[in-house]
């Protein structure tokens, strides 16, 4: 079979599984891509091992069509990742209006726009711009960081103390909901700190690491308040034409590019940060932009970051998807970047064309079957796969980053705050103080 | 009895603790309404289910903290290592194949380690490598290691990074004790200890990026020991270093097909109080050697080699009655030597000369017995001492004989090229290759060599190129030298790509002329 044919069929098929599994609420493609690595570094050295022209392809368009497709959950189940967490609000008030399969597709129109921004505009551009800018920023990161970090939690906002007599009670009403975000951020970065020196995780899976940690963090409470206060569905209806035109296409190219760059870019800064600080660059108010904007941030940061690792010149291994392949494959010159441009092109038209039907499908789904029940069964899931991959010790770490995780939710501060468990210990390192903390904390 | 608010359109169905008591919106699990701020009552289970997760957060993470704490570090082979355990934390036991080498960017450390399944590059981070040097914990090739760091696997190329110092167990490598002659490139990669008399010391010129360099002699002959400014700073009493008897332990090197001897912690150098024990030889063999080798006369010492010193010192003229006090380093040339009468105890009075400016140095009898190179009229010396002062005049009280330095033993008023043996450009010719000519002439733009300069000099006849190589050419005369002068130089013909060259000699081979 050509190598043509060959990358065709591993990305229409990476593509085709990921839009299924994107469906199921909690699961991240990461965790998928990780077991598949396992199952791929067991054939090397064996009569069938796995040529770099089918997983490179097929993981590309496994990253596409989760980025795209991981909407459905976040919308229409409430189970969002971190990136998306932006997406929920307005998403929400869309699906609680009956307008849950608009809501998915505006998104999808997003995702299908930052397709074409990355292959007909990035794409051209990076070789000969982002390594040169890698060179004047890498000295740089970890100021760039801190600022990241202190606009993020100064950002957010006391959500009462308006009303009432002045004192203590005010001034503790007022705080609450900052002070659960403080101590969110700092108990994330603490356990950051735990994982990336001195990780409880069997080292034989230890590329896994943090994977217990961030389910804890934002899929399991999800579920849990899902299924303890879950809201009762409307009845939904799908909607032939979408509110949107090419205006709104534009503007949130703008923004979500610009969100999708920055966490694509910088080190550790995901989607939902990225989104924030081009929410708050952008100053878009428009209710459809912002969440189409989610769906162009949500692919540019996953794709984009995978991409990175493939620009000639570049090499920049950002993401978590990334990093699994680099323990695979070294990328080698413009034909691999070719062909990941490629298989992104197919991928996210493959899996815009599986989000109409996907979504009915959710809905009738939703229709069927109790909330709770389906937010229980998702937690199976998690659960089971946390348990798969690094056993009783991952139930643990995953069972603590709940608590942490569930701190946000319950006391009204931003779930943003959950990614000090990353922000806080790699910002520290890279300001040369972090070894001075692990030092303080008897880790090292 | 209040009426209960009706729900706004789309949030009919939920249940009521969903929705604001007062305006009649979903919240869902806060317990104030973000819209209009009235309280929203929970059941039990929401508010017990919010405490319950601080108490995991905060207990769940202190056990976590424990847990991790306390944890054994697995020890694995180097070829077991899968590209599952990227990130994994790792202990391994082997041995250092190379001298660990700071980084020019960064100030980290790192070196390539086997443990006999496999080899692996370590990084050290610029605070762990500043503990290792303090603790001389600095692994050198050889030596045994035990550690504990975190592994990053790639497909080309995979690395660990040091987890903690306090974790880091090194045994040093046993380092024969070798005579200086008795070493060579063959040794390469290999640890020897050396004993010996340091002859000079040759800090690197200001602006380069050369290193130390230190001349040590044994009875066997002559090496040169290389170190850098970290080295140097931890070397222990290093003020009276040259003339001083010295152990050290050496890695042996190659540099461009010669030997080199590195040192890699100031820590491994030691002086001694007196001259090492003569049979501190390894083998029976070495000593036999030894004692054929003693029959032949130590080769006379070359004080030219004193002329490449750095000049990091204040001139005579500097020195005022403002540094009362303070130690200062000077540089002149000799006027006199005044050695004490006999009968009394008097010093030896030393004046210095800077042009017009004089300083005397004085220093007692069992200074001078130290002192390697005793002061002549004419010669270039540097002393160390305590400035005093004498009817409102500065003195120099020198108090170790250490600090007294020839750096120069060429008289000033020496010529130091014989402007009369030079001839036309033109006439050197390929086949005076490695013989010595003095040319005269202008010098055209100068270009930056690897350790050196170049000039185009131009006389009547015709051009040719002068190399003049930083580490024979005394940084006074390469610093003299500029596009448009007119000079003089001496040195050997050679050839480079083609083209006839002159190789300044070492020493002062250059001299710009009137």
């Amino acid at each position: 079979m050509s190598a043509f044919w060959l990358v065709l069929i591993s990305v229409t098929a990476g593509t085709l599984i990921s839009s299924v599994l994107a469906c199921l609420p909690g699961l991240h493609i990461y965790n998928v891509m990780g077991a598949l690595v396992l199952g791929i570094l067991a054939l090397e050295g064996t009569a069938h091992p796995i040529p770099p022209d089918v997983y490179l392809p097929a993981f590309t368009g496994m990253i596409v069509g989760w980025s795209m497709l991981n909407t459905i959950p976040a919308v229409l189940l409430g189970t969002p990742d971190e990136s998306a967490m932006f997406t929920v609000l307005p998403g929400q008030k869309y699906l609680m209006a009956g307008r849950g399969f608009e809501g998915t597709m505006i998104t999808a129109v997003g995702g299908l726009a930052g397709a074409f921004f990355l292959v007909c505009v990035m794409a051209p551009l990076a070789p000969r711009y982002l390594p040169v800018s890698q060179q004047v920023l890498k000295g740089h990161m970890h100021w760039v960081l801190w600022v990241i970090i202190t606009f993020m939690l100064m950002s957010e906002w006391p959500k009462g103390g308006n009303r009432g007599p002045a004192g203590w009670a005010k001034f503790y009403d007022a705080w609450k909901t900052l002070l659960a975000g403080l101590a969110t951020f700092v108990l994330a970065g603490l356990l950051g700190f735990i994982l990336l020196t001195r990780s409880p995780v069997n080292h034989e899976v230890a590329f896994q690491n943090i994977m217990p940690a961030f389910v804890g963090l934002f899929a399991i409470p999800w579920c849990l308040l899902n299924m303890i206060s879950a809201a009762d569905v409307p009845p939904q209806r799908s909607a032939k034409s979408l509110a949107i035109n090419g205006d709104v296409i534009l503007r949130s190219v703008w923004s979500g590019g610009l969100g999708g760059g920055i966490a694509a870019y910088f080190p550790v800064v995901t989607g939902g940060v990225g989104g924030m600080l081009a929410g708050h660059a952008t100053a878009q108010r428009d209710e459809r932009i912002f969440i189409m904007g989610q769906g162009v941030s949500k692919f540019i940061y996953y794709v984009g970051a995978f991409m990175l690792m493939f620009v000639p010149g570049l090499n920049l291994t950002r993401g978590g998807g990334a990093w699994m392949v680099k323990a695979l494959y070294t990328p080698m010159g413009a034909a691999d970047y070719y062909l990941v441009l490629g298989s992104i092109a197919v991928a996210a038209g493959l899996s815009y064309l599986m989000m109409e039907p996907l979504t009915k499908l959710t809905l009738r789904f939703i229709d069927r079957f109790n909330y709770r029940h389906v937010s229980t069964v998702a937690l199976g899931i998690i659960l089971a796969m946390v348990y798969a991959v690094t056993g009783w010790v991952g139930l643990f770490i995953a069972a603590v980053a709940t608590g942490i995780g569930l701190l946000p939710v319950l006391f009204g501060s931003r779930r943003l705050n959950c990614l000090g468990i990353l922000l806080l210990p790699i910002a520290c390192n890279m300001s040369g103080f972090g070894e001075t903390i692990t030092g303080w904390l008897g880790l090292t | 009895m209040t009426e209960k608010p009706q729900a706004l359109p789309g949030h009919e169905t939920q249940s009521d603790e969903m929705n604001c008591p007062n305006c009649g919106r979903f919240v869902g699990a806060v317990t104030k309404c973000p819209y209009c701020g009235s309280k929203v009552e929970k059941r039990m289970s929401l508010v017990a289910i919010r405490w319950a997760a601080v108490l995991l957060a905060t207990v769940g993470l202190f056990l976590l903290f424990l847990m991790a704490k306390h944890r054994e570090i697995p020890v694995v082979k180097l070829g077991e290592v899968k590209a599952t355990m990227n990130f994994a934390q790792i202990r391994v036991d082997g041995v250092a194949e190379s001298d660990a080498r700071t980084f020019r960017s960064g100030g980290g450390m790192g070196f390539n380690f086997s443990d006999g399944t496999g080899t692996i590059m370590v990084f050290i981070s610029q605070k762990q490598a500043q503990e290792m040097q303090e603790k001389n914990l600095v692994p050198k090739a050889g030596d045994k290691v035990n550690f504990a760091g975190g592994l990053n696997i790639s497909d080309d190329k995979s690395s660990m990074r040091l987890l903690s110092v306090d974790e880091f167990h090194l045994t040093r490598a046993p380092a024969a004790t070798m005579r200086l002659a008795d070493i060579t490139t063959d040794m390469k990669g290999s640890s020897v200890t050396i004993e010996g008399k340091v002859m000079d010391l040759f800090p690197p010129p200001a602006d380069s990026k050369r290193p130390y360099a230190l001349k040590l002699q044994d009875a066997s002959g002559e090496q040169t020991i290389n170190f850098w400014q970290t080295e140097y700073d931890q070397i222990a009493n290093k003020d009276v270093l040259v003339g001083a008897y010295v152990r050290a332990r050496v890695s042996v090197a190659s540099y461009q097909d010669k030997l080199q001897l590195k040192l890699a912690s100031g820590l491994d150098l030691e002086i001694l109080d007196g001259p090492p024990a003569a049979d501190a030889y390894a083998t029976p063999a070495q000593k036999a050697a030894a004692t054929y080798r003693k029959q032949a006369a130590p080769a006379p010492r070359d004080f030219s080699r004193g002329r490449s010193v750095a000049s990091t010192s204040l001139s005579v003229s500097a020195v005022t009655p403002a540094l009362k006090g303070q130690t200062v380093r000077v540089r002149g040339r000799v006027d006199s030597v005044r050695p004490p009468r006999e009968g009394t105890k008097q010093p030896f009075a030393v004046v210095l000369r800077d042009g017009d400016a004089t300083l005397r140095a004085t220093y007692w009898s069992n200074a001078d017995a130290v002192i390697p190179v005793k002061p002549t009229p004419g010669a270039l010396f540097e002393m160390e001492g305590v400035v005093e002062v004498y009817k409102d005049q500065p003195q120099l009280q020198v108090e170790s004989g250490y600090k007294v330095k020839l750096v120069d033993d060429t008289p000033a008023s020496a010529p130091a090229v014989d402007m009369s043996k030079a001839v036309p450009v033109a006439s050197i010719t390929a086949a005076e290759i490695g013989q010595t000519r003095v040319v005269k002439g202008v010098l055209g733009a100068p270009r930056a060599l690897r350790g050196g300069v170049a000039y185009a000099l131009t006389d009547d006849t015709g051009t040719i190129d002068l190399i003049l190589w930083e580490s024979i050419v005394p940084a006074e005369v390469l610093n003299a030298l500029g596009e448009g002068a007119s000079v003089a130089a001496t040195g050997d013909v050679g050839e480079y790509e083609g083209k006839l060259q002159i190789k300044a000699a070492a020493g002062y081979s250059a001299m710009v002329i009137p």
